[in-house]
């Protein structure tokens, strides 16, 4: 059942991310075009530095949209009315929940795949000049340890990606608890949660520094205690998160 | 044969408002039940507590011996009171949607039907009215070989003509070994199909009877004798 909502899934989010997609692409090829036609000189080359800011805009726009999206397709297709469609196919929960999470991530990811590709197409010389550049910093801070902590690195940033879209999931859940004002509930929950989850994390990484006093001057701890302390604080979180998701869909289910 | 719905001294608080009070109710295989009440009487609180929608305050509710969940959920077709299906689809999408997740979904019956009141499965159901979202819906879940159909109020917004084609669509689809419980306020429309009714007033069910036993014992119609109980 699960491969069937992830099909159904991909099928009511490609007809609003596709388009999205396909502009930040025709952007970028319209940018290299311009960039590549040395033709607009005197105020005429106000035409090319617009269309570079306007697709470094479409960039940031195409990752805001892709979250925002995720979030409120979660909302809609579960606690507003399609989800008396959801909530009454005979699947579980978390199903429902893993099916979300899992194709929210994938558009992300090609949705990053696609700026960086596309930005290296247009600006080609300028990002293989700033990749150089951050993997000789990394290579003379950490020598042989660079490719760990580049490993360290990619895992942070994906598990804190989930944690990202699993606290929006989380918020909608416990908002939809309420028999009033569930939006206004999950925004409130959505904060509350996030302050506690940054408090703790800030205490925690308190009490490592005063055991290990030179943990913030050391460039080296980064790969041996920092990195590693978030991946095992965002795995826990993720697991919090999906936990009192599924549990509240599962057994709390209030739909109005 | 276990009852198809059991109730046991289920109960369902809202903040300050009990919605269901003590339901003692068992529902058997192959009866066409009538759920008739006024405005916010429990109807719908009792039909979304049997889909798993609202869970109860206390008490049990039992879907063929069953807590309702994923294996409850695969024999109770559904229609709700109000248009479920994303507006983005086309009949067409919402029929292989069902078709996808419900095994007991019999896609020809489907097609005739549509058919039968012109509908057309190209069709957008963003662009369609009320009473036509309300009649797709209705024969998608209609096209399912279910044990328990719940329609809370199926024909509200559908005009005269098609109510009387849906009525029989209820009446013919379903088996002996299946139950139908039809919750609505209008009464005369479906009382010829009913084999029971249920009476609820305020989470309370205060009268639950056989169609014929109050027809011979009684000798008026449940339209007239739901007036006189429920007189405002």
């Amino acid at each position: 059942m699960l491969g069937k909502l992830i099909k159904h899934e991909f099928k009511a989010t490609t007809r609003l991310l596709l388009p999205i997609y396909l502009i930040l692409i025709a952007l970028a090829l319209i940018c290299k075009l311009v960039h590549s036609l040395d033709i607009f000189k005197g105020i005429l080359s106000l035409i090319p530095a617009t269309i570079k800011i306007v697709y470094v805009i479409s960039i940031f726009a195409s990752l805001v949209i892709t979250v925002i999206f995720a979030v409120m397709r979660f909302y809609k297709n579960l606690v507003s009315d399609e989800g008396y469609l959801m909530f009454t196919l005979p699947v579980k929960a978390s199903n429902l929940i893993n099916s979300k999470l899992l194709v929210s991530v994938c558009w992300l990811l090609l949705n990053a795949a696609l700026v960086f590709l596309t930005y290296l197409f247009v600006f080609p010389g300028q990002t293989k000049d700033i990749i150089k550049a951050l993997l000789s910093i990394v290579e003379t801070e950490f020598g042989s340890r660079s490719s760990f902590l580049i490993t360290e690195f990619a895992i942070v940033m994906l598990i804190s990606l989930v944690d990202t879209i699993l606290l929006f999931y989380v918020s909608i859940a416990v908002g939809q608890l309420f028999n009033r004002h569930k939006i206004a509930f999950s925004a409130a929950a959505y904060i509350g949660i996030y302050s506690v989850y940054q408090f703790i994390a800030a205490i925690i990484l308190l009490i490592i520094s005063f055991i290990n006093n030179d943990l913030m001057f050391n460039i080296a701890s980064l790969s041996r205690i920092i990195f590693p302390f978030f991946i095992f604080f965002y795995l826990a979180l993720a697991v919090v998160l999906y936990t009192a998701t599924n549990y509240i869909f599962s057994k709390r289910l209030n739909l109005e | 044969m276990r009852a198809i719905l059991e109730c046991r001294t289920l109960n369902k608080k809202y903040a300050n408002l009990v919605a269901l009070n003590n339901v003692n109710l068992t529902i058997e295989r192959g009866k066409i039940i009538g759920l008739l009440g006024p405005n916010g009487s429990g109807k719908t609180t009792l039909i979304k507590l049997i889909n798993g929608l609202l869970v109860p305050s206390s008490g049990e509710i039992l879907i063929d011996g069953k807590k309702p969940g994923p294996e409850t959920k695969r024999i109770v077709s559904y229609l709700p009171e109000r248009t479920y299906l994303p507006d983005w689809m086309k009949v067409a999408d919402a029929i292989s949607f069902f078709e996808d997740f419900y095994s007991d979904f019999d896609k020809g019956k489907c097609m005739d039907m549509l058919k039968r009141l012109n509908l057309n499965p190209g069709m957008r159901l963003k662009n369609l009215s009320k009473g036509t979202k309300e009649k797709v819906q209705l024969i998608l879940v209609m096209s399912r070989q279910a044990d328990l159909y719940c329609l809370d109020e199926p024909i509200g917004g559908v005009d005269p003509a098609a109510r009387d084609y849906i009525l029989n669509t209820i009446i013919s689809n379903y088996n002996e070994n299946a139950s139908v419980i039809i919750s609505t306020h209008l009464i005369a429309d479906i009382e010829k199909v009913l084999d029971e009714f249920i009476f609820i007033k305020d989470g309370n069910i205060t009268v639950h009877a056989s169609v014929d036993d109050v027809r011979s014992r009684e000798g008026k119609s449940i339209d007239t004798l739901f007036r006189e109980v429920f007189r405002c």
